[in-house]
């Protein structure tokens, strides 16, 4: 009999040594990059860039042996008897990790730019509520990706007596379609400019000025920007040379945003299947997800005035997660037509019936509060600036009252808009008066809740409440405590249900 | 499926958590944190001390001495009310935890969303003959409890208890 797949310990491909290379080699320099940068400034002698040079030899010589006998170390096959997925590795250290096939979640495929380079693809299996982390394998070949993948679903399928509805679940494909869509060009486009230009706007204004401040600082005594600056009319005085200087920084942060969504949500597909979910993404690495209802533990849907005009809403989907590193399962799918947004909301959640709605507001206590912090912070800011500037005293007065009446309109109307609606099913939180966010969990799959009753609440009678899930938590501040009963139904609610909740 | 009932639930009448009679925890928990603190301000007196030796400006020594001192005398205070409000209470079907003075907090952690139960002693704990309970849920390090200052052989007992009511809800 020949022996069953994957069944003797196996090493990455081997063209996984240089990619393992590479990884460490970025690892190491994102750490170092601000030292890289002094150099670069620093105008360095030749006897430095020697060193430095000699250094970085040594050190590329010394990653290189690291990652080849990482590469050796790094070993990982199926235990049949054990019914469990066994990785070992470590170079100084070796560890082992040994998952069960019913831990298993999700088992994914990814091809970064580097991986697509060298042809291989990487696998990540996910678990949730074990203690081991998730486990991802760097480099390794599409068809025995698929195989393990493949393998691996299917053990842990039969693995799970339990539910027997939702074991049918992965032979998706030979399902049919119930819907598909795919998102084109121009909605990219949309996403791309409507979407944190003020945050490429930020990152522009800081490359500029720190470019502008080192330029300066370096021909400060040289004649030659003099006679230069004197040439040209001083930007900052006339007006037109403002405005064109905005409008080009304007639409450079667009630019950048824009990129940045065709890099990340290039070729945006999702496709329905009678149980199954697929999204399919991004540019530089493809990413491919099924999402099933269970899996589902948050649902996040943001707007802002301007995306809406344009039908657009960003789905945030928390799945199932074992550690704290929220980031990692949490996927996001910008864009999103209303018609589409309802659709997937059918698919994840069919059933919404509910015999009530209460709907909970915070106590206005909490706007002060708040209002009280940041008004403490911007007095703060303003006395650094203060003592910091030569600035009119006056001018700061002024600056400063303007500052304190938008922060207060703004924490009034964020108070406004926070919501907590109970149902039977739902529990739902709305907040952000200008992007407004609508986050949503099934009752039934919460973990655990913690009620806190700060001291100078007490008098009040008000709590604050946290819904912990496993895709993150949910809270909700200064509500009276008449909403107790409902988390009492909560409660009830969980412990009567025998539904998996992953 | 027959025996599946829909009925609509009376909100009101459902079992209120408040209402659970918590369960102080060991006043040997008590020691603990009070042989921390003082472990914790003596050396920061005997910090004091050597710079007192090293004769840096006294005026200097002087306030960061009554500092310590304040902030000392709050953290006595302040233990022996955390102590008071420290309480767990066990439910049919959840496990309830409660702490914090200033913040007072109570954790609800149903049984069928427990993940695994453990008892842990440090040195201390093993010299007082205290340990303490950890239960932990997929929800994230936040929603993890550990209960300090229990006998160990209640601790013991509660782990068995809540592992058992995991074993009867997977069957």
């Amino acid at each position: 009999m020949s022996p069953k797949p994957f069944e003797n310990p196996q090493r990455q491909s081997e063209i996984g040594v240089i990619l393992i290379f590479f990884l460490t080699l970025y690892k190491l320099f994102r750490g170092l990059w601000a030292i890289a940068a002094y150099l670069i400034f620093s105008t360095p002698s030749g006897k430095t860039l020697l060193y430095v040079g000699l250094g970085l030899t040594v050190l590329g010589i010394l990653v290189f042996m690291y990652s080849y006998v990482y590469y050796r170390k790094f070993q990982f096959h199926i235990d049949y008897e054990n019914e469990s997925f066994v990785l070992q590795k470590g170079v100084f250290s070796s560890e082992v990790i040994e998952i069960p096939f019913d831990k298993i979640q999700q088992v994914n495929t990814e091809q970064s730019l580097l991986q697509r380079l060298t042809n291989v693809h990487k696998l990540v299996i996910d678990t949730a509520g074990g203690k081991e982390k998730e486990v991802s394998i760097h480099a390794i070949s599409k068809t025995k990706a698929n195989q393990l993948s493949a393998i691996l679903m299917e053990a842990k399928e039969s693995s799970q007596t339990e539910a027997e509805v939702e074991t049918s679940t992965i032979s998706a494909e030979k399902e049919g379609i119930v819907w598909s869509y795919k998102m084109d060009i121009l909605t990219l486009l949309k996403i791309g400019i409507s979407s944190n230009y003020f945050r490429g706007l930020i990152l522009i204004a800081v490359f500029f000025s720190s470019i502008y401040q080192e330029l300066s600082r370096w021909f400060q005594d040289s004649e030659i920007l003099d006679s230069y600056m004197t040439d040209l009319p001083d930007p900052s005085n006339s007006v037109s040379g403002l405005l064109l200087a905005g409008i080009v920084v304007l639409l450079g942060s667009i630019l950048i945003t824009v990129i940045e969504v065709f890099i990340k949500y290039f070729n945006l597909k999702l496709q329905r299947t009678k149980s199954n979910l697929q999204l399919q993404m991004g540019l530089k690495t493809n990413r491919k997800v099924s999402l099933q209802p269970r899996r589902v533990q948050l649902l996040q849907i943001k707007s802002n005035p301007v995306q809406k005009c344009l039908n657009l809403h960003e789905m945030q989907i928390s799945l199932a997660n074992s550690e704290n590193s929220l980031g990692k399962s949490k996927i996001k799918i910008p864009g999103l037509g209303k018609e589409i947004v309802s659709k997937v909301n059918t698919f994840l959640y069919p059933e919404e019936k509910s015999s009530f709605q209460e709907i909970f507001k915070p106590h206005i206590i909490l706007f002060f509060r708040k209002l009280f912090i940041s008004i403490l912070m911007i007095s703060v800011a303003f006395y650094v600036l203060f003592l910091l500037v030569q600035l009119n005293f006056q001018t700061l007065v002024l600056l400063a009252v303007l500052c304190f009446i938008g922060m207060t309109i703004y924490q009034f109307l964020l108070f406004k808009s926070l919501r907590l609606h109970i149902s039977e099913e739902f529990i739902i939180k709305k907040h952000g008066f200008w992007s407004s966010v609508e986050g949503r969990l099934e009752t039934f799959k919460i973990q655990a809740i913690t009620i806190r009753e700060p001291y100078f609440y007490q008098k009040r009678d008000l709590v604050n409440i946290l819904f912990h899930t496993a895709g993150g938590d949910v809270s909700f501040h200064a509500v009276h405590k008449d909403i107790l009963p409902y988390i009492n139904f909560v409660f009830y609610k969980i412990e009567s249900s025998e539904k998996n909740w992953m | 499926m027959e025996n599946f009932t829909n009925e609509s639930v009376d909100i009101s009448s459902l079992p209120n958590y408040e209402e659970v009679d918590f369960r102080p925890i060991s006043r040997k928990y008590l020691i603990k944190t009070l042989l921390q603190t003082t472990g914790f301000f003596a050396v920061l007196l005997i910090g004091c001390g050597v710079l007192f030796y090293l004769e840096w400006n006294s005026t200097y020594i002087f306030g960061i001495l009554l500092v310590i001192l304040v902030w000392f005398a709050f953290m006595f205070w302040n233990v022996f009310k955390l102590q008071k409000n420290y309480g767990f209470a066990l439910r049919e079907k959840d496990i309830l935890y409660r702490r914090g003075f200033i913040v007072n907090k109570t954790t609800v952690i149903p049984f069928n969303r427990v993940q695994h139960v453990s008892t842990t002693r440090g040195i201390l704990d093993k010299k007082l003959g205290i340990a303490t309970l950890e239960i932990f849920t997929a929800g994230g390090s936040g929603s993890d409890i550990k209960i300090p200052g229990l006998e160990p052989d209640l601790a013991l007992r509660l782990k068995e208890a809540v592992s058992k009511k995991l074993a009867a809800d997977v069957s």
